[in-house]
């Protein structure tokens, strides 16, 4: 449990994450942050997302955690789950 | 790449695009990540690529997964080698309906390219425990005639050059080992497959070679699970630059703009050490050595090259004789001096030898690759001459062979008779300059090369070289036009259209079909819709000669009229003042088109010095 990332560190990457892949600095997310939120945020543009993440957190999403992201406290959820710093 | 990447940002943000874009395209490299790749896509759609020289290409995917984030990528690819793509990617999983429907967007795009884009899992080649063969065979004979008809239909719509992918292999084995033994595995469906698509394909189609892009990024690392149930990609995200990459390349050599002429340093590049220094006895070159052996395996694939039609060039800074010794007497070199057209050796600069190579050879700068192993000598290259490709050679001899080929420089999409002598002909065409200089008089030079000419009309088993000349040429092409086989034949079927192929041999040797005319007769005029040549026969009278064919045909037609244009590119300016020459007149101009006329009854048969031979 010790090594259990915060909250809100993972927030803080993953908003950079989110400003890269939409090209936006001005970005900023929030847990209840969605799809709904970001212009750019389609069907295509999740999965690059999704991938990004899976990338800089280094760690694979089940198929089907892929397609239930509801918001990005969702995404926090299983970032906290399974990454390790 | 990070630092590089956000470099190119700034500059965008700064508006500096030239810069910005070189830039970008100098960092493409199918090994990055796709997350780095698909920031560099993204990058270059905020690049407003319209003010640079371009060639717009249609590209309509009809795939049976999702090819989206593929698309993006090959932008980026295509931008690399000069292409602005602009992509129709149908539904998903919709490739009959959409070829089907002649309403469909697919035909309202007006694609240069449909990619059908399958893999291995749709083309309906279903595994079973059968060991009857001919089940199995049957099974993918009906696989062929499925991909076969969807290119027929599409052929059938429009005049689009179509891409069709071969059959990549599934990770799993239900046999293990054996599954190549069981006829109706899926192994053994799918090597059949991919050996029996290559046959009797149409012309137009092309194969995109799917199954080597799997298996050399490693079929482990190609299969993601995740994705394909996911979202139904057929491929792990990280292989697009790989597919990106090699279709761009692929692309270039449909549309005829793929490299010709390999130019090489010597030293360190084709044997190990220095012949100056070290002598012919002291060079590293076959058994004996790690890195004389990769030398050596090294040039039997250059020989390999020349032997498919790539012009090969020697380029380097070294005594002549000493060099031309090295390569004519050791006994492991591959390369002879035979093999080069041209064998340059001096202390000039390279950028300086590499242009006086490509004039000798009468091709353009942009047709060259260069290879050399000092980083300083490339950058030289890389600098005065932009548009010629230079490879960045890794440190390690043995990685030679392998950099330079997966660098797909000559992908090309057909291969024909004049491709394996084409070597040969620039030599002896390199030759024959040199001897020009021995005569006082053109006149002289040119009944001293005996030359002799074959004319004939289009037919299927010129077609290909053909198509090969009007597609390929870009200095002696009067008007830019561009044909398919498909296109060319159905003109020439046509009685309006006529086609004037020209063979030429001379004193050194066979040159081959070095010269195409379409003409298309429109009431009393008889026009000259495309003429391309090879530049290798330029200035020997054979234009004077080929102007005494169009007006025979005219005669014959009894038209009144012969009309010619010249649509000027960057690179035809050799034949701006063609029909100047010949002395057809020019009409008062409107648009950067130029046309000439010449009536029919005030045509005269021009001198040459070439006998036509049947």
């Amino acid at each position: 449990m010790s090594n259990k990332l915060d909250r809100n560190e993972i927030l803080k990457k993953l908003n950079e994450v989110f400003c890269d892949v939409f090209e936006d600095d001005d970005i900023v997310i929030q847990e209840e942050t969605t799809a709904e939120d970001i212009e750019d945020w389609d069907s295509l543009m999740h999965i690059t997302l999704v991938i990004t993440v899976e990338g800089e957190f280094d760690i694979k999403l089940k198929a089907a955690e892929v397609g239930k992201l509801v918001n990005v406290g969702a995404l926090i959820d299983i970032l906290q789950d399974r990454a390790t710093s | 790449m990070k630092a590089s990447i956000n470099e190119v940002k700034s500059k965008i943000k700064e508006g500096k695009f030239e810069e910005s874009f070189a830039d970008l395209i100098s960092l493409v490299d199918y090994e990055l990540s796709f997350v780095e790749q698909g920031k560099m896509s993204r990058l270059l759609r905020k690049i407003p690529l319209q003010q640079f020289d371009l060639k717009t290409l249609k590209i309509a995917f009809l795939a049976t997964s999702t090819v989206d984030h593929l698309a993006e990528i090959l932008q980026l690819y295509l931008a690399r080698e000069g292409f602005n793509a602009k992509f129709y990617i149908a539904e998903y999983d919709t490739i009959y309906q959409t070829a089907l429907d002649p309403d469909s967007e697919l035909y309202s795009f007006q694609p240069d390219i449909v990619w059908v884009f399958t893999n291995h899992r749709d083309l309906g080649l279903k595994a079973s425990n059968s060991l009857s063969k001919s089940e199995a065979k049957e099974c993918v004979a009906d696989a062929i005639d499925r991909v076969k008809s969807i290119c027929a239909v599409i052929h059938s719509k429009c005049d689009a050059q179509i891409i069709i992918n071969n059959a990549d292999r599934p990770l799993e084995r239900s046999f293990g080992n054996f599954d190549v033994r069981v006829p109706s595995s899926k192994s053994s469906l799918i090597h059949r497959f991919n050996l029996e698509i290559t046959s009797s394909l149409a012309p137009g189609i092309h194969i995109f070679d799917f199954g080597y892009i799997a298996d050399s990024f490693g079929l482990s690392r190609w299969h993601d699970e995740a994705y394909w149930y996911h979202s139904k990609h057929a491929f792990s995200f990280n292989a697009i630059g790989s597919i990106a990459h090699s279709a761009s390349m692929l692309i270039r050599g449909i549309f005829g703009r793929s490299y010709k002429c390999l130019v090489l340093d010597l030293d360190n590049t084709l044997w190990g050490g220095v012949i100056g220094d070290d002598g012919i006895e002291g060079i590293r070159l076959g058994q004996g050595s790690a890195e004389g052996e990769a030398f050596q395996a090294f040039q039997h694939y250059i020989k390999e090259l020349k032997d498919r039609g790539i012009i090969l060039a020697a380029c380097s800074k070294n005594e002549h004789e000493t060099a031309a010794e090295a390569v004519q007497n050791h006994p492991e070199m591959v390369l002879k001096l035979d093999d080069f057209a041209v064998f340059t050796c001096n202390w000039h600069n390279k950028a300086d030898n590499i242009r006086a190579i490509a004039s000798t050879l009468d091709i353009g700068l942009d047709s060259l690759v260069f290879v050399d192993d000092n980083p300083v000598e490339r950058a030289q290259v890389k600098t005065e001459l932009p548009v010629v490709a230079v490879p960045d050679m890794p440190q390690d001899p043995v990685q030679y062979l392998r950099t330079l080929d997966q660098q797909l420089y000559f992908e090309t999409a057909m291969f024909s008779e004049e491709d394996i002598n084409r070597s040969e002909m620039y030599r002896v065409n390199a030759e024959r300059k040199t001897s020009q200089t021995q005569f006082s008089n053109i006149g002289d030079f040119l009944r001293d090369l005996s030359m002799k000419a074959q004319v004939g009309g289009f037919d299927q088993i010129n077609l290909p070289r053909v198509a090969q000349l009007i597609n390929k040429s870009n200095q002696f092409h009067l008007t830019t036009t561009r044909y398919s086989e498909k296109q060319i034949l159905s003109m020439i079927s046509r009685e309006a259209y006529e086609g004037l192929w020209v063979k030429l041999n001379d004193r050194f040797g066979d040159n081959g079909l070095i010269s195409a005319v379409l003409l298309h007769q429109i009431n009393d005029t008889l026009v000259v819709d495309t003429w391309v040549m090879s530049c290798r026969v330029l200035s020997r009278g054979l234009e004077d000669y080929i102007h005494n064919e169009i007006v025979k045909i005219g005669k014959q037609r009894g038209v009144k009229v012969i009309e010619g244009q010249y649509i000027p590119t960057k690179k035809n300016k050799l034949v701006a003042e063609l029909y100047n020459k010949l002395g057809w007149e020019e009409l008062p101009r409107e648009t950067s088109t130029r046309t000439w006329q010449l009536p029919i009854e005030d045509a005269v048969y021009r001198e040459n010095y070439i006998e036509s031979i049947f």
